[in-house]
């Protein structure tokens, strides 16, 4: 057996960067496999809890746009319908709270299989999550769609 | 309100293999050319631990992950490990982050997604601690 290092990648996930979000510095990485989506969005150096995101209705079957997607309205809100299983970690309602959040307002919903998602944020709030789902919506999916 | 900057990093100057992009974290992607069986591996160096994902060449996949961290008080520096995802028994995942965790004195999260049969595995282990030692940088 012998070992190369073919290394023509930048880096070494689909994307890997550190963003300030509310000028709190956060490490971000993603990486699409085959059988699901991995998210690394952490401001602690390491890693945090991690949590499995499954769609209760895959995105295939959403036969029903109107139903089963997020719908952003102050009046009419409608999540996604996820379940949530923690892998690692404390299981509290804020961070259930802030992946239903990221998932609702980032194309984290357009995943066809499952997310396994380490999320580590030191102040889950309204602007935190705003910021952070905007440099996810930006950095990860713009930029990925870009190049398609 | 909400503000927003990516960091960006220019690329090491002839370093081919890593980019430092900001902060803490840095990543790495590699081969491990096993004739009939290649592997790719993916490593994220954080703060005091290390993320190894490992895959066939084919088809990337995540279902395992496991955790293991140097146990402090033993005096032979043994390392504890912790199913995260797949099996709750030992597993590939598990015995390697275990030695890996031991060897460097580190905690590691180890993912290996390839089926490996008792021949496998150590070639694939004495391949892979061979490219550690090599590209020591990239993982502790």
């Amino acid at each position: 057996m012998t070992t190369s290092a073919e290394k023509p990648r930048e880096i070494g996930f689909d994307k890997q960067f550190a963003t300030d979000v509310n000028g709190v510095p956060t490490e971000i990485v993603f990486q699409r496999f085959g059988n699901k989506w991995f998210l690394l969005a952490t401001q602690f150096g390491k890693m945090p809890g991690i949590y499995n995101v499954q769609f209760d209705v895959e995105r295939q079957k959403r036969i029903l746009p109107s139903l089963q997607n997020p719908y952003d309205n102050p009046e009419f809100h409608r999540s996604v319908p996820i379940t949530m299983t923690v892998r690692l970690g404390l299981d509290t309602d804020e961070i259930r709270s802030a992946i239903q959040f990221l998932i609702n307002k980032t194309e984290l919903n357009e995943c066809p299989t499952q997310i396994e998602m380490a999320l580590g944020l030191k102040q889950i709030d309204g602007p935190n999550l705003r910021a952070l789902a905007k440099v996810i919506n930006e950095e990860i999916f713009l930029s990925t769609n870009k190049h398609k | 309100m909400e503000s927003v900057a990516v960091k960006e990093f220019p690329k090491a100057a002839g370093d081919a293999g890593q980019v430092q992009e900001a902060g803490l974290f840095t990543s790495h992607c590699f081969h491990l050319d096993g004739g009939h069986v290649q592997f790719l591996g993916r490593v994220l160096k954080m703060q005091g631990s290390t993320l190894l994902i490992v895959n066939g060449r084919e088809a990337e996949t995540f279902d395992e992950l496991a955790m293991a961290m140097p146990d402090r008080y033993d005096a032979k520096g043994k390392a504890i490990s912790a199913s995260i995802m797949g099996d709750r028994n030992q597993t590939d995942s598990s015995i390697l982050a275990e030695k890996l965790s031991k060897r460097y004195q580190r905690q590691f999260y180890v993912s290996v997604n390839v089926q490996m049969d008792r021949l496998l595995l150590p070639l694939f282990e004495k391949a892979l601690v061979t490219y550690m030692h090599d590209h020591l940088e990239h993982f502790v």
